[in-house]
């Protein structure tokens, strides 16, 4: 018995290289204009992010941190599969062949076919569509929790680290209790308390990843409020608003874009941890953390049940990783925070 | 009348060793369109004195007297209305200038900024003035999209030179403007400091251990020692006849007067020695020296100096050259 699943497993997994390479190569010869296009999506955003990041650090030249990023292979590997996947969030109702709710309990637990590419689940559900709605779902909730905490931990973060005093003891007392627990099991505390939905998520992820930004900023700001051109702007009469916004603020933004860049992915996990164990998206919805739970009981029979999404979350969290650490490499912070 | 005047000041911090006595009983006057320089060793309280002008020292300062600036008592203005007298009235260059200019800003935004905020003004007018004041101190108006650190030491001394004259300020210090830099840049740096403060007929409070830079530009120097002054005069006569032991000392310290270094090191601000300051690195103290504190004793031609020996004649003893070397 066992002896029979595993050949089907094995044949499977052939069936879908085969199915996989020939879409490849089918690609590179029917559609080398898209490949063009692609690389020039790459390139745009590539010279976009080298953009901002020279605006925002004018240590080195730009045309100078655009090359450096492109010549860092992985980073470039890195922005396309982000650009690749954004393409498909936003996208998804073009490049999904089926509706991702649609149920066919009558075709259930195909594996991989020309009509569903990545076969069906339990459900007669194509896996293919759901993963491409499931990016939705997953950069929406790492860009929106990213934005909402660093803008607010950065923000703490100046405003503690510069006026320093009670106000400053506060929140340093605030990230201490937050961090004092393993992330994780605040985020389930806190998504447990509000149910599952987007939104929460968002919400519970957020109060769980704020301090990670405060305690970098306020520590740059400590040292950087001690500057000697914190000074000259104070002899020109500068004040600490204007001080904290001009001087502060874009000195720290460099570490803040790398830090942001490289939680997304970790936000991403996280996502996909809580829908995992059942705190995240409500189930009908295509998620990829749901997706793999709902995968494990045909872990054996049917792994492309679960091969799919957790393929989309490696790939998704690698093209973050390795696009947040090129980042670091050409804005050359040396946050040293993540490692 | 003159523009600024500091009566009987004293700076000091209070830190774990304890009070540090940075400068004590300071009496001086700059008049309006005046080059004063403030010279004296590394660490004698020069910069701190700049500083307390502006009151942008550090929280644990605890400045006493009076600093009248036009009549107005400095320190007894609120935070606010001293923030408006910054740069506007007074303006400073600092030290180091590589460390004095935000990294992340163009040096033509650093510029402009100073307008906008100072001025009102609108963006284009700004950046306008800003390629005008960067003509000004020598620096090629088309170079003000650039960073700090695209820039030589002896440029980026002119950028800080135009930040601080950038509002026309009637006093400017200027706070080792010439330090670590060569004598070509040096001389051009204080032909451009002094001509450009003639020609807005601001006043100059030159601080400086840079003997050379003083005596050419400045019409009266001060000199301190360990937070007081020792001596002020116009500046020629101090340097074609030094009064104070001190004064002599440096001097004689200069390449051409033989490089002789004044022994010893500077006094302790915590606990500073008795009588004057300056006995226990004296060539001519006596034992009075140690026990009589000096006063600041009025001479013939605006003179001032701290020094027992004129006490009596008004003139210094005569003591052989010799003297000086054991």
């Amino acid at each position: 018995m066992t002896d029979m699943t595993e050949s089907r497993c094995i044949n499977m997994t052939e069936k879908t290289a085969e199915k996989m390479t020939g879409e490849i190569s089918e690609k590179k010869t029917g559609k080398k204009a898209e490949k063009t296009a692609g690389k020039m999506i790459g390139n745009i955003a590539g010279i976009m992010i080298g953009n901002i990041a020279g605006k925002m650090i004018g240590n080195i030249t730009r045309k100078k941190q655009v090359q450096e990023f492109r010549k860092n292979r992985l980073a470039v590997l890195g922005v396309l599969l982000i650009a690749f996947l954004a393409f498909l969030a936003l996208f998804a109702p073009l490049v999904s062949p089926h509706d991702p709710l649609e149920q066919k309990l009558e075709r259930g637990l195909e594996g991989p076919s020309l009509e569903y590419p990545f076969g069906t689940d339990n459900l007669g559900r194509c896996i293919f569509s759901r993963v491409v709605y499931g990016t939705q779902v997953s950069l929406g909730i790492g860009v929106l929790v990213v934005t909402a905490t660093s803008i607010a931990g950065t923000l703490l973060g100046i405003l503690s680290g510069y006026k320093g005093g009670l106000f400053d003891e506060i929140v340093m007392r605030g990230v201490d209790i937050v961090l004092a627990f393993p992330n994780i099991i605040l985020a389930l505390v806190i998504a447990g308390l509000l149910g599952s939905g987007f939104f929460n998520v968002v919400l519970a992820l957020s109060l769980t990843q704020w301090p990670v930004y405060t305690r970098l900023v306020r520590a740059q700001v400590l040292s950087l409020k001690k500057q000697a051109f914190v000074e000259a702007a104070r002899a020109l009469r500068a004040s600490n608003f204007y001080i904290m916004r001009r001087h502060i603020l874009p000195n720290c933004m460099g570490s803040v874009v790398v830090l942001g860049t490289l939680e997304i992915a970790h936000v991403i996990i996280f996502a996909a941890a809580l829908s995992f164990l059942g705190l995240g998206i409500p189930m009908p919805t295509a998620e990829w953390g749901s997706m793999l739970k709902e995968g494990i009981p045909y872990l054996l029979s049917a792994p492309h049940l679960t091969f799919f999404p957790g393929l989309m979350i490696m790939l998704t969290v690698l093209a973050f990783n390795f696009a947040g650490d090129g980042l670091r490499d050409c804005l050359d912070t040396g946050t040293g925070v993540m490692a | 009348m003159s523009l600024l005047s500091v009566e009987a000041l004293n700076v000091s911090f209070r830190t774990g060793r304890g009070l540090v006595k940075a400068n004590e009983g300071i009496f001086l006057e700059i008049k309006e369109g005046e080059v004063l320089a403030l010279i004296g060793e590394t660490g004698c309280g020069k910069t701190t004195f700049g500083k307390a002008l502006l009151r942008l020292l550090s929280k644990n300062v605890m400045i006493k007297g009076r600093i009248l600036f036009r009549g107005r008592d400095l320190l007894a203005l609120s935070r606010n209305e001293m923030r408006q007298l910054r740069g506007k009235e007074i303006g400073i260059v600092l030290q180091n200038p590589s460390l004095a200019l935000n990294p992340v800003l163009s040096i033509g935004d650093q510029l402009a900024e100073v307008y906008r905020s100072h001025e009102g003004c609108g963006k284009k007018e700004a950046e306008k003035k800003a390629g005008e004041m960067l003509g000004l101190v020598g620096i090629d108006p088309s170079r003000k999209a650039e960073y700090p650190h695209q820039f030589s030491g002896g440029m980026l001394q002119r950028v800080m030179v135009a930040l601080g004259l950038a509002l026309r300020p009637a006093l400017l210090i200027a706070d080792e403007p010439t330090r670590g830099l060569d004598l070509q840049t040096k001389q051009q740096i204080a032909d451009l400091i002094s001509g450009l403060v003639k020609q807005e007929a601001s006043a100059l409070l030159l601080i400086t251990h840079d003997l050379e830079v003083a005596e050419q530009i400045a019409d009266r120097a001060a000199v301190m020692y360990a937070g007081e002054i020792v001596e002020t005069g116009k500046a020629r006569e101090i340097f074609s006849n030094p009064g104070h032991p001190y004064t002599r000392a440096l001097l004689e310290a200069l390449p051409e007067n033989g490089l002789r270094a004044v022994p010893g090191q500077g006094p302790s601000f915590v606990n500073p020695p008795s009588g004057c300051r300056f006995h226990p690195r004296c060539a001519f103290g006596t034992e009075s020296c140690q026990k009589i504190r000096p006063r600041l004793l009025e001479l013939e031609g605006e003179r001032q100096v701290r020094c027992l020996l004129f006490e009596s004649t008004g003139k210094p003893e005569e003591i052989p050259d010799d003297a000086a070397k054991s």
